[in-house]
Order: structure tokens, then C-alpha cells, then sequence
């Protein structure tokens, strides 16, 4: 017989950091920083690409952008479209402050845990 | 620019939020890069693909993460399944018990309602688009009588109705055709067909062509066969194309086989097996081409068939009137008719079969209901048993916090689990239900049952059963069970609940009353069956072979048919074992009548008698074993072609009192005044006998109808001999045949059969009914004694602890067997009680099936009530039995 139901066990576990970021989320998110204001896919991938030395795919870049705009880190909105008839409209990002604090806090998470460790900085 | 066509097109697959932005972003990649031409655009295409793929698998995992109370109801119900999988596989026995039960109880509905669907709904094989079909029909206003027939001229003035694309006329019937030279002749039915009938029909040829509109203005001797008859008479042999065969002794080539298509809707009787033109010299001797039979239409798209009857009102009023001539029996109506237009291809107005049909549907169905109904019943209570075992299980996963609809849930789904095993062994055992129906006539003048399909629509029937099922018999265990708590259940374990004890009882009860009611009615049928079996025919048909023979068909005329009659009977009488020989025109159960008005003479002021007119032979009396009352049979002498006009007569006795009242008949004269077929006589008949009343016709329930024997003029489209001998019926139809070939090795025998069977014939919804009821009657029968030996094996097995002690404390065994035996009386009693209650409401519709008992009989209630009383105290015994053999020190060690 078992000794505690499923009920008790999701009742007695440590509450959830409300966000976590992902590697890939971190290295978006980093690379919005750096291109500063309005970015897209393209440039985000390509910094992330030149300065981190990640190759990602494309398709990641949109859902990764789709799921940090669900989470409150990111906004979004249309940008004009390109001068032409059936120009297209491109979906551009802005960095929230609450993503710049998430963003934070993970790195302060790896630094406590790399603190003391032969990854961890030098104090 | 917005990139190649290709791309733009791969891109579409881009969810709409990111669509745009995907193709500017990948044209802005390509243009930085040093891609150009064609591989530019396959490196564009491969990525938007690539990245479509990937934001679809994406948010579909993120759509299903985002919703956790869907994966963990995904995941509890994989749970259920696999834990209901579990317990089916751990109880072998216990879950057959289950699915045999159910099945049974499932089979018979699918079985009837695959029989119904086939004859009622099934689309006709071999036609194209026949809901655009219709048939027309004249009826006058009060529409009463339905013409069929119409004159050939009207169907070209009712062409001119733009409601229809196109319409056709056929008239059909049986010929001798043979097939092979050599071979004997066949009769076979063969349609008459005007042009344009067979696009009207939209049949398609399965080798060769089909009838061109060429072939029948000009009239050709060509002929089109089924696909069936091609298959059974000429071996699917495509050779066949092109060779000649006879019908009806004229010449005609096959010019092509029609795919699937067997003649006109469900309801027809015997199938088509040969299409020609209506002008040749075939269809000039068969049919009247002057006349068309069947006036079929095929309706424009979206025309409805109000708006046609509208349309073929006016081109037909020119010959609304000559409609009463062709009428050729039934009463006649003074109103003119109009045409009307009756969608699908339907035959209607042969005595109400859709109606009888109607009629039959809804009993069948209901009693499989009440079956199903049982098995449930049953099935639930067998689950109970099962579920209690497991309560302790049960109360365990309550008490570690699953909620009770979670309980609920887990058992409905091993309820699911086991009906979907039982509704695929359903659909077996309906299979093979049906296969015992096969050649059986479901109403008199409807067709044999052969190859019932299993359809769609069937093994929708089944599953929704099935749910049905699962909810019914699944929910009562799950609700209960879900009720356990932790502490009664453990305190209770291995012992019995009131509450659950009584719930069996009152399911057993539930039982015996649906089974009560379906052995009541049951019961009830047989006796009205036997009763119909044993009616007082006026005559004895046993001992007696009957056959018909139509050698007008084959040309016979006048004299030729007269001298064949005779020559037939001498020969019949001479042969081994025959002690006499009849004939009669028409046959006493042929469906129709030729009715004719009659008047006493002096005829002033005489009430007119409508009866019905049979031309016999000289020996008809004395060969069926009609008793003569006064006066005399017919003479050999009498029994001429073309006697007197003022003829003899013999009279049935209800006749001979309709007309003279008490005083003796012979002697006296009738004027007779008859009209069929266009020709119309009157004469007079001196009456010479009088013989007793005989049922014969359609309906056997119905008292002898008043009849007049004339021994001229016969007409031998309907007549039939009769033989009456001392030897089995196999052999005296044997000699008969031998008989007539001697005679005419071109002439088929028809209908032969004993007259037992024929009589037989006349009563197929009665036999198919109480043979439905009496199978399902059974099957509740023996579940319902298999739920009370499962209950009180049951309650046995939980009380052995009890048993042990008090044997233990000197009980007597007749004690304990009793006390268990009392477990099994009250929920009869209660449940015969119900189903007496539920029986006598359903009654009503007995009411008008049987014949002879009445449908609330005493006598049969009584006897299904102790009956099934009896069974259920039988199913009780055993296990009654086993608690009087517990030994007390073994059932005190149990646990």
C-alpha cells in the first residue's frame, strides 16, 4: 500500500521559481540587449550567432520569442510594412524589465551555485 | 518583392502569426547570401517548411503543457484503460461470462435491425442516384384503388412534364426461357421496357451494352440479362454475349449483362433477370404493349415529387377516364384519376407491405430491446458481484484521495472495455441470426431474405448499443462501489452489504420481469400460431401435393389447354398411389379474386352478393375432402371449356344462406354479372350442390369466404392441381413432374410444394414472429436463470463464514437451504408481479396478431409463471445446495 497519495506529494514540494529561463531564452534574451530597441529574428540569430558562437535554428528563434512574450518577458508589435504592394509586416521585440530581471537572476542563480568552484569567477 | 510562387506557397504553412515575418526574414537571409535562381528558392522553401514544422510540433507541445488538467486526464484515463485491461485479463471466466451475456443480449437487436435495415433502407444495388427516382402511380381522388397500368400513349403526353428528365415504362412477368439449347426451360422474370426505362434507372452494364433506345423503337428481338442469372444460368461465361437464347420460344440475343441491379425496390417480389424492348413479337404475346405496368421517372435536380404530380395532372386528364377499364379487380371508383408520384422505386398497393412491415418493425425491435434491456440487467449484476470482490482495492484508492467520479470512471471504462469486446462478438452472433433467416419470407408477399448485409449503418447500430450499454450496465456497480468508504469497507470485506444484497435482488427481480414479459408474449404467439396451424380449413390438406402449370405461355390456346388439363388428370389418376386429382381456377390461395356480383333469381328486388368465383374439376370436392351437404359434386361431364351458358353451380353453405335464407339452395337459379380483364359476362346458374364453408386466401383468420364453383371456363393463368395420395409428397410432386414432361417436356411445373406447407406460406409474419419472439424469449430465459445462479452462487460464497457457524450451532441443513432458497422467491415473485403489469400494458399490441387466444391469456401467463418460477429455483439450487455442505471447520478458517 502505498504510504502518501499524489495529492500530498504536489502539496509538500517546494514552491516554483515563478521564472525560469532556459539556455536558449537566456541567449535570445542577451542578444535583445545588445541589439538594443526594436530586433527581429534575423539579427538576434546573427548576433547570437557572431558574439556566442550558437548556431541556432530559425524556427527556434520564433518559438523561443513566442514563449518569453507568453512568460511577460518580451513585447511585440507589427512593424510598418515594406514599401510595395502586398508588403509584408515583421513582428519586432522589445526587452521588458521584467525579462532584464529575470535575465538577472539566473545569472546570479549560476553565479551562487559556480561561486568557489573552478567555473566560478574570481573574487 | 514577395519572393518565387513556390516559396510563397511553402511559407502558407507558416502559422498566420508568424507568416509575414518568416518571409521577410528568410528573403532578407537569402538576399545577404550568394544563393540565386533556382537555389535560392529550394533553400527558401526548405526553410519555411522547416520552420513550419517545427512551430506546429512546438505549440502543439506547448498548447498540451499549458493545460496540465488535460495531460492528467490523458493520463488517468491511459491509467484506467490499462488497469481495466488488467482486470479483464486477471478474470477469464468472470469476463466471458460477461461478454457472452451481453452479446446475447446486443445480438438480437443488430440482428433484427440489420434484417429491417436490409429490406427497409437498404439503397437498391445497381442504380445510380435513386433518390432522384420516382414512381408513378393514378389514383383517384380519394386514392382508392392505385392503378398501376396506364395506356402506352399516356406516357408520351406525360413526357411533356419538364419535373422529369426522363421517363419510362416496363411491364413485366414470367416466361419459360432457355437459357442453353437443350436445356429445360425456366420461368424467369423478364420486363417489358419502353425507351428510355433503363437511363431512366441509370443501371450500368457489367459486359456488353445495355439496351439502346434504337433497339426498342425499332423493336429488336435483343435481350439484356442480370448480372445474377448470367453468373447462375450461363456460368459469368463472356461469350455469352452475342449467343441466342429462347423466350418464351421466340429467338432473342443477349447484347449485354446489367451490373448489380436486380429489379425494381426491396419490397418487390422475385427478381428481374431479362430486360427487352416491349415491340417484339415476344413482348406482344406476353404483355399488352398497348398497356405500361410500371411508370418510372427520373426526377430533375431539385424538383420534388408535389411539384411532378402538379406537372403530369394536365397531360394526363385526356385518359383519366379510360383508367377503369383497365382496372382489371377490386372495387371500382367512380372518381377520376390523377396521376401521383411516390419518390424512390417503391411498389406500392400490394396489400399494405409497407405497412405490415411498419408493423412488424417496431415488435422486433422492441422485444430485442427488452432483451438487451436483460442482459444489462444482467450483466450489471454480474459486475457488481465483481466490483464488491474489489471494494476493499477500491476504498483504499478513495481513502489515498481519489475522488469518487475518479472511482466512477476507472470502472465505467472496464465496462466500456468489455462491451467493446461484447459488441464485436455481437455483431458474430447476429451475423449468424441472420444466416438462419436466410430464404425465409418476412411478409407474405414480400421477398426471401438473402444476403442481409452488414452494412454501415449495422455496426453503427451496434456501437451506439453498445454505449448505450456500457452507461446502462457499467454505472449502477461504478455508483455504488464509488460509495464505499475506507472504514466500512475494510470492516466489511468478504461479507455482504444490506444495501448491496438488496441491489442484486432488485436486479434479478429486473430480470425475471423483462423475461416474464418476452415468454408471456412469446407464449402468447405460439398458441395463436398453433391456433392459426389448427384452424378448420373446411378441408384437409394433408396428404395433398398442389402445382401450377401456365402453358398459355408457352402458347397453348382454346382447345389445346383444355385437352392438356384433361390429359394431365387422367394421367395423374393413373399413376402409383394417387387416390384423386383436382383442379381449380384460380387457386383458393391465390391472393387476388375475380370478384363477381350475384343475384337470386327471381333478380327484382334481389340484394347483390359480391363473391368470389373458382372454376374446379369434378373431383375438387372430394379430393380436398370438402364435405357436400345437399345435392351433388360436379359430373366429369360438366367440367368442360366451353359449356351451357346456363351452367351448374355449387355453392358454400354461408352462400347458399346469404342468398336463400333457410330454404334448401339446390335447385334454385342465381344470375351472375362478372367484368375482368376488359371482358364481361352474365349469366345464369342453376345451383345443384351445396358444400361447406372453406377458408382460403390471404387471410386465415378471416371466416370462408362466400364462394361459387363453376365447373367451365377456366382460367389457367392462376389455377392449380391438386393430388391427393398415400404416398410422402416428395414422391407424389416427383410423379406429377414426370407426368407433366411426359406430356410436354417444354413445360415447367410451378409452385409445387404440399399443400400443408403452402397453407403454411399464407402465415410467414405470424412464423417469423413468434419464432423471433420465441428465440429471444429463450435467450432471456436462460439469462435470467444464469443472473439468479450467479446472484445466490454469489451471496453463498460470502455467507459461507455464516453457514459455518450456524451448522456449526446445529442449524438444520434443510434450514440454511431454505433461508437461501427465500433470497431467490421474493425478487421473483416481485419480478413476475412487474412483468405481468409491464406484459399486460404491452399486450395492446399483440392484441391484432393473434388469433384465437386472447392476448392477455390466462392459461399462458400462468404456465410462463410457473415456468420460470421453476427455472428460477433450478438456477438457485445448486449453489443453495453447496451452503448446506460447508463444513463448519473450513468456513471458520476462510479469511
Amino acid at each position: 500500500m502505498p504510504e502518501a497519495s499524489y495529492g500530498n506529494i504536489v502539496a509538500n514540494m517546494p514552491p516554483r521559481d515563478p521564472v525560469r529561463l532556459g539556455e536558449v531564452e537566456q541567449l535570445v534574451l542577451l542578444a535583445m540587449l545588445r541589439l538594443e530597441g526594436d530586433a527581429y529574428a534575423v539579427p538576434i540569430r546573427d548576433v547570437i550567432e557572431r558574439d556566442a558562437g550558437v548556431a541556432l535554428a530559425r524556427g527556434s528563434i520564433y518559438i523561443t520569442l513566442d514563449r518569453l512574450e507568453r512568460k511577460g518577458l518580451v513585447e511585440s508589435r507589427m512593424s510598418e510594412p515594406t514599401p510595395e504592394p502586398g508588403g509584408k509586416a515583421r513582428r519586432v521585440f522589445r526587452i521588458r524589465p521584467s525579462g532584464v530581471a529575470a535575465l538577472r537572476s539566473a545569472r546570479r542563480a549560476v553565479d551562487r551555485l559556480a561561486a568557489g568552484t573552478i567555473v566560478g569567477r574570481k573574487v | 518583392m514577395n519572393g518565387p510562387l513556390l516559396f510563397r506557397g511553402a511559407v502558407r504553412l507558416v502559422p498566420r502569426r508568424w507568416r509575414d515575418s518568416v518571409a521577410r526574414d528568410l528573403l532578407e537571409d537569402v538576399a545577404r547570401s550568394n544563393r540565386t535562381g533556382a537555389h535560392a528558392t529550394a533553400w527558401l522553401v526548405a526553410q519555411a517548411v522547416s520552420i513550419a514544422l517545427r512551430l506546429a510540433t512546438r505549440s502543439m507541445a506547448d498548447w498540451w503543457g499549458d493545460r496540465p488538467d488535460w495531460r492528467r486526464a490523458a493520463d488517468s484515463l491511459r491509467l484506467d484503460l490499462r488497469l481495466a485491461l488488467r482486470s479483464v485479463a486477471h478474470q477469464p471466466w468472470s469476463t466471458a461470462a460477461l461478454v457472452v451475456t451481453l452479446a446475447l443480449g446486443m445480438s438480437a437487436g443488430t440482428a433484427v435491425f440489420a434484417v429491417f435495415n436490409h429490406v427497409l433502407f437498404r439503397p437498391i444495388p445497381g442504380i445510380d442516384a435513386s433518390d432522384r427516382l420516382a414512381t408513378v402511380y393514378f389514383q383517384p381522388a380519394d386514392r382508392h384503388p392505385t392503378y398501376k397500368t396506364a395506356p402506352r400513349e399516356a406516357l408520351d403526353a406525360l413526357r411533356s412534364a419538364r419535373a422529369f428528365d426522363a421517363l419510362g415504362a416496363s411491364s413485366d412477368t414470367e416466361l419459360p426461357v432457355v437459357a442453353r439449347s437443350g436445356a429445360d426451360p425456366d420461368f424467369v422474370r423478364v420486363e417489358f421496357v419502353t425507351d428510355r426505362y433503363l437511363d431512366v434507372l441509370g443501371v450500368r452494364p457489367r459486359a456488353g451494352r445495355l439496351l439502346i433506345d434504337d433497339d426498342v423503337v425499332t423493336g429488336q428481338s435483343v435481350a439484356v440479362i442480370s448480372e445474377r442469372w448470367w453468373r447462375r444460368e450461363l456460368g459469368a461465361d463472356p461469350s455469352a454475349i452475342g449467343q441466342s437464347i429462347t423466350i418464351n420460344r421466340h429467338p432473342a440475343v443477349i447484347v449485354g449483362v446489367v451490373a448489380d441491379y436486380r429489379g425494381w425496390g426491396a419490397l418487390r417480389i422475385g427478381s428481374i433477370d431479362i430486360w427487352m424492348p416491349i415491340d417484339t413479337p415476344i413482348g406482344e404475346d406476353a404483355v399488352s404493349p398497348d398497356r405500361v405496368f410500371s411508370l418510372v421517372g427520373r426526377l430533375r435536380p431539385g424538383v420534388t415529387t408535389a411539384i411532378a404530380e402538379q406537372q403530369l395532372r394536365v397531360p394526363f386528364a385526356p385518359y383519366a377516364s379510360s383508367m377503369r377499364t383497365l382496372m382489371s379487380m377490386g372495387p371500382l371508383s367512380t372518381a377520376p384519376a390523377v396521376p401521383v408520384v411516390y419518390p424512390g422505386l417503391y411498389e406500392i398497393g400490394e396489400e399494405g407491405t409497407r405497412r405490415e412491415i411498419g408493423q412488424l418493425y417496431p415488435f422486433a425491435l422492441g422485444a430485442s430491446g427488452l432483451l438487451l434491456l436483460l442482459g444489462c440487467a444482467n450483466t450489471a449484476n454480474l459486475l457488481l458481484a465483481r466490483t464488491m470482490k474489489r471494494r476493499r482495492d477500491l476504498a483504499v484508492r478513495s481513502a489515498m484521495g481519489a475522488s469518487r467520479w475518479r472511482l466512477a470512471r476507472s470502472l465505467l471504462v472496464e465496462a466500456a472495455a468489455i462491451v467493446a469486446i461484447a459488441a464485436a462478438v455481437a455483431v458474430g452472433l447476429a451475423r449468424g441470426l441472420v444466416w438462419f433467416t436466410q430464404g425465409e419470407q418476412l411478409f407474405d408477399s414480400g421477398p426471401a431474405l438473402d444476403s442481409v448485409a452488414f452494412d454501415w449503418r449495422v455496426l453503427a447500430f451496434a456501437v451506439v448499443l453498445g454505449a448505450i450499454t456500457a452507461v446502462l450496465f457499467g454505472l449502477v456497480p461504478a455508483l455504488t462501489a464509488s460509495r464505499s468508504t475506507m472504514p466500512r469497507a475494510l470492516a466489511q470485506s468478504g461479507r455482504s452489504t444490506r444495501s448491496g444484497h438488496r441491489l442484486r435482488a432488485t436486479l434479478v427481480g429486473v430480470q425475471l420481469a423483462l423475461a416474464v414479459t418476452l415468454l408471456a408474449g412469446a407464449g402468447v404467439l405460439v398458441r395463436s400460431l398453433q391456433n392459426l396451424r389448427g384452424v378448420d380449413l373446411g378441408m384437409n390438406p394433408d396428404g395433398v401435393v398442389s402445382f401450377g402449370l401456365n402453358p398459355m405461355r408457352l402458347g397453348y390456346k382454346g382447345d389445346d389447354v383444355d385437352a392438356l388439363v384433361r390429359d394431365t388428370m387422367d394421367r395423374l389418376r393413373s399413376a402409383a398411389g394417387v387416390e384423386a386429382v383436382a383442379f381449380a381456377s384460380p387457386s383458393p390461395f391465390w391472393r387476388g379474386f375475380i370478384p363477381a356480383s350475384l343475384k337470386a333469381e327471381p333478380t327484382d328486388g334481389a340484394l347483390e352478393h359480391r363473391v368470389s368465383t373458382t372454376v374446379v374439376s369434378a373431383d375438387y370436392f372430394r379430393t380436398l375432402q370438402i364435405p357436400v351437404r345437399a345435392g351433388r359434386a360436379f359430373t366429369e361431364a360438366e367440367f368442360q371449356r366451353d359449356g351451357p351458358k346456363a351452367g351448374a353451380g355449387i355453392v358454400s353453405e354461408s352462400l347458399a344462406r346469404q342468398l336463400f335464407g333457410d330454404p334448401p339452395a339446390v335447385g334454385r337459379r342465381v344470375y351472375l354479372s362478372q367484368s375482368a380483364r376488359g371482358w364481361r359476362v352474365d349469366r345464369t346458374i342453376e345451383i345443384v350442390g351445396v358444400v361447406g364453408d372453406t377458408r382460403s386466401g390471404v387471410d386465415l383468420r378471416a371466416p370462408g369466404r362466400p364462394a361459387l364453383y363453376e365447373p367451365t371456363g377456366a382460367n389457367m393463368s392462376a389455377s392449380v392441381f391438386f393430388v391427393r395420395s398415400r404416398i410422402p409428397p416428395a414422391q407424389a410432386l416427383a410423379a406429377a413432374r414426370t407426368t407433366v414432361q411426359q406430356i410436354d417436356p417444354n413445360l415447367p411445373i410451378a409452385d409445387a410444394g404440399a399443400l400443408r406447407d403452402e397453407i403454411d406460406r399464407l402465415i410467414p409474419e405470424e412464423r417469423v414472429l413468434a419464432l423471433l419472439l420465441g428465440g429471444v424469449a429463450l435467450i432471456a430465459t436462460v439469462l435470467g436463470v444464469a443472473g439468479v445462479h450467479a446472484v445466490i452462487a454469489h451471496t453463498v460464497a460470502e455467507r459461507t463464514r455464516e453457514f459455518g457457524i450456524r451448522l456449526a450451532l446445529g442449524a438444520a441443513r434443510r434450514t440454511v437451504l431454505l433461508g437461501v432458497l427465500r433470497g431467490v422467491v421474493v425478487p421473483a415473485i416481485g419480478g413476475l408481479a412487474c412483468g405481468l403489469a409491464l406484459f399486460a400494458g404491452a399486450s395492446r399490441l399483440l392484441a391484432s396478431r393473434v388469433y384465437g387466444v386472447s392476448p392477455t391469456d390466462l392459461v399462458t401467463l400462468a404456465s410462463v409463471s410457473v415456468l420460470l418460477v421453476v427455472v428460477a429455483l433450478a438456477g438457485a439450487w445448486l449453489p443453495a445446495r453447496r451452503a448446506t455442505r460447508v463444513d463448519p471447520a473450513v468456513a471458520l478458517r476462510v479469511e
